[in-house]
């Protein structure tokens, strides 16, 4: 008796043993590429929204043309650039992937995504002359990977300066406009900062929390940000650097760099006149309720905007690279780029598309100058998005450092410019 | 004869019932370790294949000053958080010690900080310490402080609020609940006769509750120091992302960043091989040192 009991519960551990080494095999294999079954294609596009596919237009108008081809939607909020990294290692990236500006010379350089020159030679749904000044001399610059264009803008945005008309008109200070200059903005927000004791009641300007202001800053004060690949900021950067640092810590207009700043808008919560901010705000702040507007950056040596954009690509490991392009050629075209608009309101990189305004969306109290789009458009560059996002938002941080007397600018100029130098080297 | 095949059964069987345990801890532990410091000596960018390059990641290590500034700060922050968390559940223990009514409600409340996840906390953290708009300043207000600090961004501040962000992190609550247990276990006749040779509170904590506890002590100082080392990721990298001009630059978010926003796998598996040594070294330090103050009853 006691020998059988030893045998079987010997096999039971041996038999689980088993079943767990061949359970484990069948995990979470969660391929990401199409499929295809009985003609029916199923495409994978990877995006970093949350969008539920059944809601989201551009991809419901896209089923409704070609009922042969589903696309399954890939939601990667968090982390998106680490996850498309893993996703190509690993074999299981999407067909389509809206890739960031960072990521899509990489990608080339290893073969991840395929050039998309043979597959614009022939299609009528956009022309490449289209594209607004940034998106073609982009295009022309790819040296790296042969002169080839490996990926398309799906929109854009850019930076702007909002402010807030109640607080203007209070204070007696003539609007914002496209000529202003930084001595003007600093003037305006000397008048627009209000003083109570030793505390500040009003604000004339709000910190800066998005690190693309900051090379807009320094572009518009002479520096390249990127030139033949390499960070360009000498000059334009010093002057940056001073500029921000008179106006928190001389003027002391603008408050000090502060925690979780990203969700903590003064601007929106009434306490500053003028925010400097993404485009893309023009969405939030229509909630706003005072009433506001908003204008061009303001310009020091000249006008300079960052551009921001994310690329359709075609993983050149995908099994359905012609439903692929199809896809991609109705994003392009102008039905798909008039759905995009709407949906986020950020406008199309075609300037025909754009100058439909589909992507414009007022609120109660603003805006009105929608021609602010086209304004900076026209002077907007692909500078520092080109580059990897931790090595410019580490920079910033430098930046911030200044501003809060931890760091000298010339600290920042001869060390860690040189730094951050040495990390995009090593990044090849 | 009979006595020899049956020990060899007995051991097939023994063999057997180790071996899940054995088998994952190989697959998915040991084989990754091995994997990592292999890793250390090549160059990967996650798109192409590793390239062996010898030492060159150690030698680039120690002649980068951020990586002696990554070690400085995480000594400076293990040392504070194991002090201030050990401190804080061993008083929170005692407190729940008490004979109090509804002890077991206070216990709930102590413990459910420990069951948020941190990065819900540290968002938090980060709006209550913003300078302008959040809480903490506003309070502060109310009694006369008009220029307070700029918590999470001063070189200084951040420190002390730190410290206190680690009382609300998951091992300080399992300490708590550690030491709570193990107070009860001291035998009631040293109480009495401490009460019959009219010691007061602070002389009887001193002189029976912590040595009678000592080998808890230990325990929850190595788990928290080990921990610190590790999870101090979960509570930085939300909170500060490395702190004001890489004040709270930790060993372990240093290796989050190489390893995966910039890329450089090698470099990034060096530096975890470097922690895996620190860590090891510090647990066996604190082991020897146990001997002077950890008393084993009977």
């Amino acid at each position: 008796m006691k020998n059988k009991r030893r045998f079987y519960s010997i096999f039971a551990v041996i038999l689980l043993l088993v079943l767990t080494t061949a359970l484990a095999g069948c995990g979470n294999t969660n391929r990401s590429s199409g499929s295809s079954k009985d003609g029916k294609v199923t495409l994978t596009f990877s995006m970093w929204d949350t969008l539920d596919p059944n809601k989201t237009d551009f991809i419901q108008e896209f089923q409704k043309k070609y009922p042969n081809i589903k696309i399954k939607l890939i939601n990667i909020p968090n982390d998106y650039s680490q996850k498309i990294h893993s996703m190509l290692i690993g074999g299981t990236a999407p067909d389509v992937i809206l890739s960031w500006e960072a990521d899509v010379n990489g990608f080339a350089k290893n073969g991840a995504i395929d050039p998309l020159d043979s597959y614009i030679k022939k299609t009528e749904a956009f022309n490449m002359n289209d594209f607004i000044p940034a998106v073609s001399e982009l295009n022309k610059s790819l040296e790296s990977t042969g002169g080839k264009v490996y990926g398309l803008p799906w929109c854009y945005a850019t930076e702007f300066l909002y402010y807030n008309k109640d607080m203007f008109d209070k204070a007696g200070v003539p609007y914002p406009n496209e000529n202003w200059t930084w001595k003007d903005y600093e003037a305006a927000a000397k008048k627009l900062t209000i003083r109570n004791g030793s505390e500040t009641t009003q604000w004339g300007t709000d910190a800066i929390s998005f690190p693309g202001i900051w090379y807009s800053m320094a572009g518009s004060a002479g520096d390249d940000i990127v030139r033949n690949g390499k960070l360009d900021l000498k000059d334009g950067l010093k002057k940056a650097l001073e500029f921000q640092n008179q106006l928190t810590n001389v003027d002391k207009v603008s408050p000090q760099p502060s925690s979780g700043g990203q969700v903590a808008d003064l601007f929106a919560a009434g306490k500053a006149a003028m925010t400097r901010q993404g485009s893309w705000y023009t969405l939030g702040y229509a909630k706003n309720d005072f009433n506001w507007d908003m204008a061009p950056l303001p310009k020091d040596e000249r006008q300079y905007a960052s551009l921001h954009t994310g690329f359709f690509t075609i993983n050149s490991a995908s099994k359905h690279k012609a439903e692929a392009w199809k896809f991609i050629e109705f994003m392009m075209s102008k039905q798909g780029q008039t759905l995009l608009s709407k949906q986020y309101h950020n406008p199309s990189a075609e300037k025909s598309v754009m100058a439909e305004g589909a992507y414009k969306s007022t609120g109660e109290h603003g805006p009105s100058n929608w021609d602010t789009f086209d304004k900076t458009a026209d002077a907007g560059r692909f500078g520092y998005v080109l580059l990897n996002p931790t090595v410019t938002d580490d920079l910033v941080n430098d930046f911030n450092s200044v501003l809060l007397g931890q760091k000298k600018i010339d600290d920042v100029i001869n060390k860690d410019v040189p730094a951050a130098q040495k990390k995009l080297n090593e990044d090849k | 004869m009979k006595k020899g095949k049956m020990t060899w059964k007995e051991n097939l069987s023994a063999y057997s019932f180790l071996s899940p345990w054995i088998i994952g801890l190989i697959l998915f532990t040991g084989g990754p370790i091995i994997v990592s410091i292999l890793l250390s000596l090549c160059k990967w960018n996650l798109l192409g294949s590793p390239r062996f390059i010898g030492f060159a990641n150690y030698s680039q290590m120690f002649a980068d000053s951020e990586f002696l500034n990554s070690l400085k700060v995480t000594i400076i922050f293990t040392i504070i958080s194991v002090a201030v968390s050990v401190f804080a559940a061993l008083f929170l223990a005692v407190l729940l010690n008490f004979k109090v009514k509804f002890v077991g409600i206070f216990q709930f409340f102590y413990f459910v900080p420990a069951v948020m996840p941190s990065v819900v906390m540290a968002f938090v953290f980060k709006l209550m310490f913003n300078k302008e708009l959040g809480v903490v300043n506003y309070l502060l207000s109310f009694i006369g402080i008009h220029n307070a600090p700029n918590w999470l961004n001063d070189s200084f501040w951040i420190w002390p609020t730190l410290a206190y962000a680690s009382i609300f992190t998951y091992s300080t609550g399992q300490m708590m609940l550690i030491f709570a247990s193990s107070l009860k276990e001291v035998p009631p006749e040293l109480y009495e006769a401490c009460d019959l040779d009219g010691a007061n509170f602070v002389q009887r904590f001193i002189h029976v509750t912590l040595p009678s506890i000592s080998p808890i002590i230990l325990f929850n100082v190595v788990v928290a120091t080990v921990s610190s080392f590790n999870s101090s990721f979960t509570l930085i990298y939300p909170l500060t992302d490395g702190g004001p001009n890489n004040a709270t630059e930790v060993l372990s978010l240093s290796i989050f960043k190489n390893a995966f926003k910039l890329f450089d796998m090698g470099y990034a598996s060096a530096l975890a091989v470097i922690l895996f040594i620190i860590v090891a070294v510090v647990a066996a330090f604190q082991f020897r040192m146990s001997k002077n103050w950890v008393h084993y009853d009977a």
